[in-house]
């Protein structure tokens, strides 16, 4: 090695706190050159031309040959939305819904489709309560009344047709394939099918579908075929979203639904429609935010906490130090409390986004704040205790040589959804009745409260936490992210954006970093192991109940800088990959 | 996983010297109540595909390769795949790094490898360093004013020691291969010949080198464009010569590099270039098997070089000094953690380790340096509430043994054999000097004997090793199986950074990848500063400062590739500080 090294930086301790910013200097130099230099622990994946970053390396490369066959970033998020499906089957779906941000170099605009489910007309709130009054948990969670009518192939489509340049059979080819001549299992799928025997044999096809023949779990290194999915993936391709909502496809869902109680109807499927809205905006030290709006509200609260936070020195606090975590929690306890209250379906509800996301009502947040007092979630609102957290969503992040992006997070809600697969069509329905409010004040699936904003009506959609984001730096993609995790997606992107903007932390560092959630209820602090233990006793003296908790979210990102592309796939769950395009 | 015993505790009270101590280490103990039980749950090495580690190793049954470049780790893989035992695949990966990571993996160059054959008694430790030859006399390296002539003992021939990699490799192969040795070269030798893929990574690696090259045209005919300008990443790197002295050592074995017609040539270059390298030099070089060091850790065996590696040596003191505080009691990464692991890097590397050298050579007193007495006279000078003050800086020792270009690989195959090299260039490209028509990279470890007088027990003499602190590892559990295989580059880093990955793993129970991403520190003797890698939280600083360290920001610290072996599974970490590392395993 012989001029590698640019010089070790002796910070005294005393500047590296009192102004932290020398220390944050001495990252910051470090931040995007650290890729092939020596100065963080975690570099990204760097490429010239675009990237890929899913929860698949398979689905990864699936998108990067859409990119170098000339496809733009939408034709690629398509096909990795399709492909997902396949390898990804517990949260890959044509059988759920999701969200999708796309942002467009040409215009300079950002888009939002929302294609979440939405509640057959059959569903009222009643259907899911007891005689007693009750929420009954397995019409809510399980069983074909907890199938919402899908959005993702009429998402995925309407993004095609509308952004995409690719023929619909082409970029759904590589899905298609991979269902019928099969990908190799790998051992973290064959692992969350092995822990989920009882439920996936409930059902004959969801059997047929997931195991050998003789009932066995599917070993890691076979073959897994799924060859009624590539027949319904090639129907989709051939014949549209059609296929799906009216043709073939629409009429075996039916009919399972039909033979078992279920709510979805012909009609409902043939009503489906996928909405553009305007998405949720905000800025953070100088920084454009856009996200997802209602009935997200993943988008709303990120942009409320960024808001929040700008009022406090975060950079000069340190990554994951004491001073930052009081912080951080104190904000996030304040939008999960505004989160309960307000926001459900903007069709049915009307969403005080504006101010929500003003800075004006940050600043009010911001002065209720103590430096050294913890203020109990109580005394902020009333609010009752969270049983559940889910964490089996999936997100990608895509970016084309043109400065396209998408940022896409889909779901099925539960992992592998309702366990329900269509008879004759190989793929799975969703659960996502669950994330409505089945009782107003009562707690529902994800452990968070949710009032009567999130309450079931035919028509609506459930409340999401689901949180696409796109972050622009002077009007261009910056930073593409998004990750699943149930109540904690919103807090795993937030900790995501600080880290690069504040802690100014690479894509990988940032990705890397531990984190820590706080939903409000249950009043504490949870966080991942590796949080600093120094930090960890800071926050119990302040006051703070901390938790111990399993990794948080899963975050696939991509960071453009410089004419590049730094990619990141989060190392918390096994299998997720970044596939760079170089021409 | 608790390693606590009672013997350790009691080793622990009798070493604390003064109530003072012992209320101390009570006091700071307490306030971690709670989040001890908190890190234990979270943390079983058992975590694997339960998502309550953020890292997770690559998991596999039949056989673990696990090396910082890609297309090194696949041929390793592969030989696995074949049929080939550890060994096989630690000789296809050495070749192989030699191509495609050629700032250290090397074939004119030198190296340690500790290999534990399963059913034997003890690892075996090869010790294949670099030696100096015959005709080097420290004269030479000096002026008329006394002074050492650095450039010469850092760039080109002269600052070649005699390689000792080909030999290594060969030895290991000799005693242990199960597949000719030919079909273990191939791989190496038709990447060579049909070139790789230059990724962001080398062409970084070359922009640097080029400067220091273009005084060698050889070496600018083997790494740079006909133009003489750099590659760039997409570009393909040919390299024929290379290709050519892989095919002749596949042929004839490391006689063609000792005797035959690669010998020739550079002992044609060292007479046209005024280095010292003769064909006796040579025909004479000897890969020597040495008795390896031993010792044990909370219920450990750890097994590691001895010299004239001297990293060994620091590892297993550090380890007896550790053996006298209950680590596991404070958080990973905590303060009172920290200070202990770095108050005791500190001990051991004031305790200085006089007279070592070439032990075939100098009378080297191992069995003093790892005495219990030592370890209790050490952890007795380690004072739980304060940092001890060190030396002020003394560039005149700002020795270093191996600079930061060095690698390592581990091998696990599926009888359990296991392989454990770390092998270097010295700097990065070494002297940058390559053997005209070879395409073979020459090292440049004269620098690292002490060249204050020969009489120095690390004084240049012919035929001896200079010392090095690499440390390739393996350690067994309290029932004797492999347990790790672990080891890293980082020149004076090496053995510190070897040491957290035991205590993260031993310790701390953290999973192999988990125990390779957390941040590390270093601390010398010499150098007063407290070196911390980015990612330690400032809480965690600012104790340590209240206790008196200096804290100095530093870049990142080795490049750990190790292996661990448990209830029949096989996990593999490579090092995320270095792009292209990559483990890889057989199902």
């Amino acid at each position: 090695m012989m001029h590698l090294r640019k010089g070790s930086y002796t910070v005294c301790l005393s500047l590296l706190l009192a102004t932290t910013n020398t220390a944050a200097e001495v990252l910051s130099k470090s931040t995007f050159h650290s890729i092939i230099r020596y100065d963080s622990i975690h570099r990204p994946a760097h490429a010239t031309d675009g990237m890929v970053v899913s929860q698949r390396h398979s689905a990864s490369q699936v998108g990067a040959d859409i990119l170098r066959q000339g496809g733009n970033a939408v034709d690629a998020a398509v096909a990795v939305g399709f492909a997902l499906a396949v390898v990804l089957p517990r949260a890959g779906n044509i059988g759920g819904g999701g969200f999708m941000m796309i942002h467009l170099a040409e215009t300079g605009k950002t888009i939002s489709i929302d294609y979440r489910e939405t509640a057959p007309s059959a569903a009222h709130t009643d259907v899911y309560l007891s005689s007693n009054g009750d929420v009954d948990d397995s019409a809510h969670r399980q069983g074909h009344s907890s199938v919402a009518v899908p959005g993702t192939v009429a998402g995925l489509t309407l993004a095609l047709e509308k952004y995409g340049t690719m023929p619909l059979a082409t970029v759904m080819a590589p899905a298609i394939a991979l269902a019928r001549d099969g990908f190799v299992m790998d051992y973290d799928t064959a692992s969350a099918i092995a822990t989920r025997v009882e439920m996936l044999q409930r059902q004959a096809y969801a059997k047929k579908t997931f195991f050998n023949p003789d009932g066995s779990v599917i070993p890691q290194g076979q073959l897994f075929k799924q060859a009624e999915l590539a027949d319904s993936l090639s129907l989709i391709a051939r014949e549209g979203q059609s296929a799906f909502y009216q043709g073939e496809i629409a009429k075996k869902i039916v009919a399972e639904m039909q033979r078992n109680n279920g709510l979805i109807t012909l009609e409902d499927l043939r009503a489906y429609r996928p909405v553009q809205r305007e998405p949720v905006r905000g800025t953070y030290r100088g920084y454009d935010i856009v996200s997802m709006p209602p009935p997200s509200s993943g988008g709303a609260h990120v942009i409320q906490m960024l808001n929040v936070l700008e009022q406090f020195p975060i950079s000069e606090m340190g990554s994951n130090s004491a001073d930052y975590l009081h912080v951080l929690a104190a904000t996030m306890k304040r939008a999960y409390a505004d989160r309960s209250k307000h926001l459900g379906d903007p069709d049915f509800y009307s969403v005080p986004i504006s101010w929500l996301t003003s800075k004006q009502y940050a600043k009010q947040l911001a002065s209720q704040i103590h430096p050294q007092k913890v203020m109990s979630s109580a005394d902020i609102a009333p609010g009752e205790p969270a049983p559940y957290e889910s964490v089996d969503t999936t997100h990608f992040s895509v970016m084309d040589k043109h400065g396209n992006a998408v940022s896409n997070t889909y779901t099925l809600n539960f992992s592998f959804g309702s366990g329900i697969v269509v008879p004759g069509a190989g793929f799975l329905l969703n659960n996502e009745m669950a994330d409505f409010s089945a009782k107003a004040g009562v707690a529902y699936a994800f452990g968070l409260l949710g009032g009567t904003a999130n309450s079931i009506e035919p028509g609506k959609r459930p409340l999401s936490a689901m949180t696409p984001t796109i972050v622009l730096k002077e009007g261009k993609p910056w930073l593409v992210t998004g990750s699943p995790g149930g109540s904690r997606i919103i807090s795993t992107v937030l900790q995501q954006i600080i880290n690069v903007i504040d802690h100014k932390m690479n894509v990988a560092s940032a990705t890397h970093a531990a984190r820590v959630h706080h939903q409000w209820f249950p009043d504490e602090i949870e966080f991942e192991a590796a949080v600093n233990p120094d930090a960890q006793q800071r926050l119990r003296e302040l006051g703070y109940s901390l938790k111990p908790s399993g990794t948080m979210g899963s975050l696939q990102s991509i960071m453009w800088h410089d004419g590049a592309y730094y990619g990141s796939s989060d190392p918390r769950r096994p299998g997720a990959g970044v596939a760079g395009v170089n021409q | 996983m608790s390693h606590r015993t009672t013997a350790t505790m009691g080793r622990f009270l009798a070493c604390l010297f003064s109530i003072n101590l012992l209320l101390s280490a009570c006091t700071t103990g307490s306030q971690y109540s709670g989040a001890v039980n908190a890190t234990a749950a979270t943390q079983s090495s058992g975590a694997v595909l339960r998502y309550d580690s953020v890292h997770h190793p690559v998991i596999a049954r039949r056989g673990m390769v696990v090396s910082q470049n890609e297309l090194a780790t696949k041929v390793g893989q592969q030989i696995l795949a074949d049929g080939g035992n550890a060994v096989d695949a630690a000789v296809g990966v050495g070749f192989a790094l030699a191509v495609t990571l050629p700032r250290a993996g090397n074939l004119g160059g030198s190296g340690f490898m500790l290999l534990h054959i399963n059913g034997a008694d003890e690892p075996t430790a090869l010790d294949f360093r670099s030696a100096a030859p015959a005709a080097a006399m420290l004269a030479d390296y000096q002026n008329e004013q006394g002074d050492i002539d650095w450039n010469a003992l850092t760039y080109g021939p002269r600052a070649a020691g005699v390689p000792g990699t080909v030999a290594g490799l060969y030895h290991a192969w000799e005693k242990f291969g199960s597949m000719p040795w030919p079909v273990l070269l191939e791989p190496a030798r038709l990447l060579a010949a049909e070139g790789i893929e230059v990724t962001q990574d080398l062409e970084y690696a070359l922009k640097e080198a080029l400067p220091v090259m273009e005084a060698f045209p050889a070496s600018m005919a083997a790494y740079a464009k006909s133009n003489k300008t750099a590659y760039v990443a997409g570009e393909m790197l040919v390299q024929a010569d290379l290709a050519q002295s892989i095919a002749a050592i596949a042929a004839e074995g490391s006689a063609a590099f000792y005797e035959g017609e690669i010998a020739h040539k550079i002992s044609d270059y060292m007479q046209n270039t005024g280095g010292n390298v003769s064909l006796a030099d040579l025909k004479n070089y000897r890969v020597k098997e040495r008795t390896v060091l031993q010792t044990r850790y909370r219920n450990h065996r750890i097994a590691t070089m001895p010299p004239s590696s001297v990293g060994g040596l620091a590892l297993l003191q550090m380890l007896s000094v550790l053996q006298n505080f209950d680590l596991s009691q404070y958080p990973a990464g905590s303060a009172m953690s920290l200070h202990i692991i770095a108050e005791t890097m500190k001990q051991v590397a004031a305790n200085r380790r006089f007279g070592i050298g070439d032990p075939d050579f100098v009378d080297v007193p191992v069995n003093g340096f790892l005495s219990e007495e030592m370890a209790d006279v050490l952890a007795g000078r380690i004072d739980l509430s304060k940092a001890r003050a060190t030396k002020k800086i003394d560039p005149e020792n700002a020795q270093k043994y191996e600079s930061r270009e060095t690698t390592h690989y581990s091998v696990v195959d599926a009888e359990g054999n296991a392989v454990s090299t770390t092998y270097t260039l010295g700097y990065s490209f070494g002297s940058a000097a390559v053997v005209p028509g070879t395409g073979i990279l020459l090292d440049n470890q004269l620098r690292n004997f002490s060249h204050r007088t020969p009489e120095h027990a690390n004084g240049m003499r012919a035929g001896k090793r200079m010392l090095s602190t690499m440390t390739p590892t393996l350690v067994f559990d309290e029932n004797g199986e492999l347990l790790l295989v672990t080891g890293t580059p980082g020149g004076s880093r090496i053995h510190n950074v070897v040491l957290q990955i035991l205590i993260n793993t031993i310790d701390y129970g953290m999973n192999i990848a988990e125990a390779s991403h957390r941040p590390r520190i270093h601390q010398q003797w010499r150098t007063p500063a407290l070196g911390v890698e980015p990612g330690i939280g400032s809480d965690t600083l600012k104790i340590l400062q209240g206790m008196g360290h200096i804290i100095d920001l530093q870049q990142t610290m080795g490049s750990t590739q190790s292996i661990m072996r448990r209830d029949g599974y096989l996990f593999g970490a490579a090092d995320p500080r270095r792009p292209g590392a990559l483990a890889l395993g057989n199902d």
